[in-house]
């Protein structure tokens, strides 16, 4: 891992020198052990703030749409974060040549709550390492090895796609594929409308899963617009309702399944599952997978003569 | 004032003694949820310990969404109403007692005395308020360095200390004590007090920062570099603000339908780029670097000018909860502890 940061930070290093890009996004030490951050570095010194470790979980594509509308950004970026950036490109939002990706294998990043809700104290924690498959957690205390069953993210747990599709530079090794694990897509039924009724009941309307989201670029989201007045912007379970349901429409063959909204969410709605589901369905009627870079147009933007047409499909 | 213990097996006994005298307000544990305030049904089991992430009081005293008129012109005849909140005797159970000193800085908005929210002022007046001290302090909490923490102790009715197998109860008002001496409770012990001192102290020193005692009113600085450096990375959705126990922008909308219409407050925060944005165009935080400087300064500098209390109470939710690793206490350190040690230096 120590020698993947090095790696990491001699590409951006080089890539700022010979003035290929003026900034490279990628992750900087978090305000405590078990966070990282997202940095901006502009100068070669600086790249020694870039690092690389189990708490790099930011997908970093959600500032593309900002940083690289006028020149050439640098971006470290896992496999996830680079099928974001090929539905930015594919949806032309960033142009290719104004994006350097040093791209990263990766076998997944933790999920910090899981690890507080095991015996981990969070305030003795100084470092955090992958050892193998599970993940070394130093503390004051010693050194604690956590399962990564238990410390991985719920998406990296059945993740398929370790290494970089597109990059311009690749650092470290791919990882090999998790076993086939699948997650389970919940049929339409009446406990289906009770479980999401009681996930949109908590929702508060911080738009932290929109705004965390690559592919929520939007320049003013459907909700937030007064003429016409698609949603209310009262936090009932309703109103919540529209809002998510709408923008799961609206990421339909463009969600990667990156996790973000889900890891935001400050009241645990797994907004993540409703987008996978219609990503499922993209993939059983049109053969479209999010994020491929060999998809020539996003999904709803290309018609066939064979496409099977939604309002004559029967299950 | 003599202070008591409740044995947890006797939680029972001690929430039928208040129910008979109170609506108990108590954070209840919700699946993959942090804890919310409500209004406790008989068949709730409220989460008393305070140690695991809950909602703030504020949703309760502030709901989220409030009807404040609703107006009905069917038959063309017009009626108007408002839907107050019943005044009814309340006690407030296991806020955090950075979230209960955190009702203060609400309680100047809106009970100030030129305008008394009457909505707020419903729920608040007559509220009993008892703040819970956990067994182990949350890794995020840094009360002690935004104030002194001891002043806070008049801002509450009473304190429950978890010392394990009971609750301390500590009575800091006249109505906490009369509710104390007449509640089905034990009487504490010379080690129980012990106990409570030493969890007191951990209270007091957890998660101190080097700013810690500084005069952060006098330091921020509206030009400071750090501004920028925040707004770079702040994706700009309202989290910090909505599960901040102490921040209370709202906004006020109209819904017709058919022939009714009706006003609701919902929650608004300084980091939404329509905040700010008037009817003609104009918004004077067109960017996110003001919005990132008026958080902080509305907390640390222009609250404590106009009402002499500090807007944060270190909570620790933000500094847990924003998405991209935003953590206050890093930016109050950079912005006013390194420049009086840089001036110190020259």
């Amino acid at each position: 891992m120590a020698e993947i940061q090095d790696k990491i930070r001699e590409e951006a290093k080089k890539a700022l020198e010979s003035g290929e890009v003026g900034v490279v996004i990628g992750w900087g030490a978090g305000s405590v052990p078990f966070k990282t951050t997202p940095v901006f570095i502009d100068k070669p010194q600086d790249a020694d703030k870039l690092v690389w470790n189990p708490a790099c979980t930011n997908n970093l594509a959600v500032y593309l749409t900002r940083w690289a509308r006028d020149g050439k950004v640098g971006i470290v970026a896992k496999p996830c974060d680079i099928r974001s950036i090929v539905t930015l490109i594919r949806e032309k939002q960033v142009k290719r040549e104004n994006v350097f990706i040093i791209g990263l294998g990766c076998g997944g990043v933790v999920d910090t709550g899981l690890m507080e809700a095991g015996d981990v104290r969070m305030r003795e924690i100084t470092s955090l390492q992958w050892d193998g498959d599970d993940l070394m957690v130093t503390t004051e205390a010693g050194a604690v090895k956590v399962p990564a069953a238990q410390a991985l993210r719920e998406q990296c747990k059945v993740c398929h796609d370790r290494s970089p599709a597109i990059s311009d530079v690749s650092v470290g090794d791919a990882v090999a594929p998790s076993e086939d694990l699948k997650i389970e897509i919940p049929g339409l039924s009446e406990d289906r409308q009770k479980y999401w009724q009681e996930q949109f009941a908590k929702c508060i309307r911080c738009y932290a899963c929109r705004q965390v989201c690559p592919a929520c670029y939007c320049e003013t989201c459907f909700c937030d617009r007064i003429e016409p007045k698609w949603t209310a912007k009262k936090a009932t379970t309703d109103e919540a309702w529209m809002f998510h349901a709408t923008r799961a429409m609206h990421l339909v063959g463009r969600c990667i399944g990156c996790g973000e909204c889900e890891r935001v969410c400050p009241v645990g709605i797994p907004a993540v599952e409703l987008a996978r589901e219609l990503n499922a369905v993209a993939k059983e009627r049109y053969d479209f997978e999010p994020g491929d870079p060999e998809a020539e147009k996003p999904l709803l933007g290309a018609y066939k003569e064979n496409d099977v047409d939604p309002a004559h499909h029967s299950e | 004032m003599k202070d008591r213990v409740l044995l947890k097996d006797k939680t029972g006994d001690f929430l039928g003694f208040l129910a008979e005298r109170f609506e108990i307000v108590a954070p209840v544990e919700r699946a993959d949820a942090p804890a919310e305030f409500k209004e406790l049904a008989e068949s709730d089991v409220p989460a008393l310990d305070g140690s695991k992430p809950m909602m703030t009081p504020k949703d309760y005293l502030l709901p989220r969404h409030e009807v404040l008129v609703k107006i009905d012109m069917a038959g063309g005849e017009t009626k108007v109403e408002t839907p107050l909140p019943e005044e009814k005797p309340r006690v407030m159970l296991c806020a955090w007692l950075a979230d209960a000193q955190a009702i203060q800085v609400l309680d100047r908005v809106f009970l100030d005395r030129k305008f008394v929210d009457p909505y707020y002022s419903c729920r608040r007046e007559n509220l009993v308020l008892f703040a819970v001290i956990p067994a182990e302090m949350r890794w995020s909490w840094f009360s002690g360095s935004v104030d002194d923490v001891e002043t806070w102790k008049s801002s509450v009715d009473g304190l429950m200390y978890d010392l394990g197998d009971r609750f301390y109860i500590e009575s800091t008002s006249e109505k906490g004590a009369e509710l104390i001496a007449s509640a089905p409770l034990s009487e504490a012990s010379e080690t129980d007090t012990a106990a409570k001192n030493k969890l007191w102290d951990a209270f007091k020193n957890t998660g101190l920062q080097p700013f810690a005692g500084k005069a952060l009113y006098e330091n921020l600085a509206w030009d400071d570099p750090i501004w920028e450096e925040m707004a770079q990375k702040c994706i700009a959705c309202g989290m910090c603000s909505f599960m901040c126990p102490s921040c209370s922008c709202f906004d006020i909308q109209d819904e017709t339908c058919g022939h009714c219409v009706e006003r609701y407050r919902c929650r608004d925060t300084c980091q939404f780029e329509d905040f700010t944005l008037m009817g003609h165009g104009h918004n004077p935080r067109a960017t996110q670097l003001p919005r990132s400087r008026q958080r902080l300064l509305h907390k640390f500098k222009y609250q404590h000018e106009q009402f002499g209390v500090v807007g944060c109470t270190g909570c620790g939710r933000c500094v847990e909860l924003c998405p991209v690793n935003i953590d206050i206490r890093e930016a109050l350190n950079r912005t006013c502890v390194e420049p009086m040690e840089q001036k110190a230096e020259a």
